[in-house]
């Protein structure tokens, strides 16, 4: 089974094969969960998105068009879509810098336990807007093509490469004023 | 030569590469112990929805202006052999009144 494709694996899921969904999940789940942690600075959103993301997986299988795109591009595209609808339900996840920041600085170590490079790299990134935020990542942290996080997202390449300048900008500036503090 | 805050930018987008931060165990436990069960009819909706997607769907779409096609080109000739009700009615009064004009 842990030889087979993911296209594959994928069909065999549309005819109710746990044991595809499982070799597919130790495959892909690590990257989606990475993606969702940062995204959202919490490992109860993460643990969520993550589990709502493969339970659309399960039952959305054979909507899945092969060839079109990659797996794991169609799996973060289900991901981001849900952070964005529970973003929707509540504001405070979506495009507000200072509840992320605050977010992210004040989350107990047990919310979020890791190293201090972690941490740093987590209020680092929450100093950037979300869709800024998720265009980093995915091309940075995740290995996507720019034309694959134009998908994930859903706008377009040159919406991304914006996204990307825009992110890289406001970085470099940010570790320029922490420079200059120093 | 680079300034020091691009050397912090580039060492940023390199830790973030290399950092891995692995789905916890529970959560692998979690998701396989909340999978909804699937019956056979939706086992073989699924399989003829995925068919539908990307093979049938490509099929309806060619048969559709043949079918079309076809049902015009076989009604057309039919109905101008046809005269309606009401004009071999109205062909048979004037034979029978001795009018032979229409």
């Amino acid at each position: 089974m842990s030889g087979q494709s993911d296209e594959e694996l994928i069909f065999a899921i549309t005819q109710g094969d746990q044991v595809a969904f499982e070799t597919l999940l130790n495959r892909h789940v690590d990257a989606l969960y990475s993606y969702a942690l940062r995204l959202g600075h919490s490992t109860t959103l993460a643990d969520d998105l993550v589990q709502e993301t493969w339970l659309k997986l399960w039952e959305k299988a054979h909507t899945f068009k092969p060839g079109k795109v990659r797996t794991s591009t169609w799996l973060h595209r289900i991901l981001h879509n849900k952070f964005i609808d529970k973003g929707r339900k509540h504001t405070e996840l979506l495009n507000n810098e200072a509840a992320l920041s605050v977010h992210a600085t004040t989350t107990p170590q047990s919310e979020y336990s890791a190293s201090s490079t972690v941490d740093e790299l987590n209020r680092t990134l929450a100093k950037l807007p979300q869709n800024q935020r998720a265009a980093l990542l995915l091309t940075h942290a995740q290995g996507f093509s720019n034309k694959e996080v134009a998908t994930i997202l859903g706008v377009g390449t040159r919406a991304v490469e914006s996204l990307l300048a825009r992110a890289r900008l406001t970085l470099r500036n940010y570790f320029q004023c922490s420079r200059e503090f120093e | 030569m680079k300034q020091p805050h691009e050397n912090a930018f580039d060492q940023f987008l390199d830790e973030l590469k290399k950092q891995r931060l692995p789905a916890p165990t529970y959560l692998h436990q979690r998701i396989l112990a909340n999978l909804p069960e699937r019956g056979a009819l939706n086992d073989w909706f699924g399989v003829f929805t995925w068919l539908q997607n990307s093979l049938w769907r490509g099929v309806v779409a060619m048969l559709i202006p043949v079918a079309i096609g076809f049902s015009v080109g076989t009604y057309i000739p039919q109905e101008s052999q046809n005269y309606s009700v009401e004009t071999l009615l109205y062909a048979d009064h004037l034979e029978e009144f001795g009018e032979h004009e229409i």
